[in-house]
């Protein structure tokens, strides 16, 4: 089963992402409150799928994304922001990143994006949760 | 017409006190005889004002129902009781009433008091409601403000990593520069933004270590740049009242300067410590840094407003104007004094007590 990375200094936002990939059946192992934490847990963690926010204080999703990067090249990551057109967007597909999702999360959008990445949930799992 | 809800166990005094209200042109919406019933009733009819007596008839007391009343709706809370000591006045406060008068009481005073009373609770929604538009227009510049440089740092890191080698070394300093401009950018919006935090999160004033956070403010630092000599004293058993997360922030900025400004100084020393003026105790952090000249002393605590270049010291100018909202949501004054070359001296006072 895919196991996933949430980075986001926003407690609500890593809430409802959380619900969201728990209740489609995908294995949340770690969430992280800001940058520095979510590179720390990815060395640790070694997840399938890292959601990385954009916007945070200290050290941006791109800081992260290029720390990422550094360490594993392969490493499939998302950024999450809030406008579409944002050059951003381009620049964080430049940098590596394997798309994006776009915030406030809507659910159908984002595991689409997710099941792109890195394939199908565990049909077993879902619906386990329901938040 | 105004509606005022009357929460008083005595039917008679109930009674009284409507008509009295009648007279003054209120609708009495209704008299209730217990905290439970008026807190339900409360949420139902919203009210204009609430009259409640604090010896009620059920196990809720007025105070306790006030409080309930309070934390959920905006409906302005009087008390109206025959107690007057200092225990039930105490605990009264607590429940943020807006009047409190004592029985008997003159009908003037209560039309008075009403009045007050909802003129302060609309003042207070609109203050509630332009801090709460404040916070999401902060909010939204922020994050449009900082894609765009996430961007053009972002894209002249691409430029200067991949493309380097196309670039003649003076183009790859202006990518330089563009990189340490948006990075500088990015810093004062960050700070802007706590800046704004600091003047609205709620303070929970508790008895502060001055001396103990001093001295670990200053150790960090020291570990921060080990290639920096610095001496410093703290005085020892500084005690004060403040909010811990604020005085800290404060401390860090005004030991920052103190660090930052002797950065060309030998012999470097910091001096932490406090003196009596009057009754007030007041702290200072002192410094043989870079100093000021004294007449500017009041443009220190502007936002933006810097004394010392960007080369010469960096900094945006906008810590000082942090400490000065921290010190003065305290209730608290801060000043400072020095001279080119001198040093510089911040005095601040902070409450003797919680509360």
């Amino acid at each position: 089963m895919p196991t996933v990375l949430i980075v986001d200094d926003e407690e609500l936002d890593r809430k409802v992402l959380h619900s969201i990939l728990l209740s489609a059946g995908y294995e949340v192992v770690g969430t992280a409150r800001s940058g520095e934490e979510g590179i720390m847990l990815f060395q640790t963690l070694h997840p399938d799928l890292v959601t990385i926010d954009l916007m945070m204080p200290e050290m941006n999703g791109m800081d992260v994304l290029n720390r990422l990067m550094k360490e594993d090249n392969k490493v499939k990551a998302l950024i999450c922001t809030a406008a579409h057109s944002d050059p951003v967007v381009d620049l964080a597909m430049r940098s590596g990143a394997k798309g994006y999702i776009i915030k406030p999360f809507q659910a159908r959008s984002l595991l689409q994006t997710i099941k792109g990445v890195v394939g199908e949930p565990d049909p077993t799992r879902m619906n386990v949760w329901n938040f | 017409m105004t509606q005022v809800l009357i929460v008083e166990d005595e039917a008679i005094v109930a009674e009284s006190i409507a008509s009295k209200l009648r007279r003054y042109g209120y609708e009495v919406i209704d008299t209730i005889p217990t905290g439970e019933e008026a807190v339900e009733k409360a949420g139902k009819s919203r009210p204009d004002v609430i009259l409640m007596d604090i010896h009620l008839a059920g196990k809720m007391d007025g105070i306790q129902a006030a409080d309930r009343i309070s934390g959920q709706y905006h409906i302005p809370v009087i008390f109206l009781t025959a107690y007057a000591d200092e225990q039930t006045i105490a605990r009264a406060k607590e429940a943020g009433p807006f009047g409190y008068l004592v029985k008997p009481f003159r009908e003037r005073d209560l039309y008075v008091t009403i009045e007050m009373a909802r003129e302060r609770s609309r003042l207070e929604a609109e203050l509630e409601a332009a801090n709460r538009e404040l916070d999401s227009f902060s909010y939204s510049v922020s994050h449009d403000l900082r894609a765009p440089l996430i961007a053009i740092d972002g894209f002249s890191r691409i430029l200067q990593e991949t493309y380097a080698g196309y670039l003649p070394p003076d183009g790859i300093e202006c990518i330089n520069r563009i990189r340490q401009a948006s990075n500088q950018m990015d810093h004062l919006i960050e700070d802007f933004l706590r800046l704004s935090r600091v003047t609205r999160a709620p303070i929970q004033v508790i008895p502060l270590d001055i001396s103990q956070i001093s001295r670990e403010i200053l150790g960090q630092m020291a570990a921060g740049e080990p290639e920096r000599r610095v001496s410093w004293k703290v005085e020892e058993g500084l005690h004060g009242f403040g909010d811990a997360g604020l005085v800290e922030i404060a401390l860090k900025n005004l030991l920052g300067n103190a660090w930052k400004y002797t950065g060309h100084t030998d012999e470097a020393k910091i001096q932490v410590g406090s003196m009596m003026q009057g009754q007030n105790r007041v702290f200072f952090v002192k410094d043989n840094g870079a100093g000021f000249p004294s007449e500017k002393a009041n443009l220190l605590f502007i936002p933006l407003q810097r004394l010392h270049s960007h080369q010469e010291f960096p900094g945006n100018g906008i810590g000082l104007a942090t400490v000065q909202r921290i010190i003065h949501r305290h209730g608290g004054r801060i000043w400072a004094e020095g001279a080119v070359g001198e040093g510089a001296t911040f005095f601040f006072t902070l409450p003797d007590e919680s509360g």
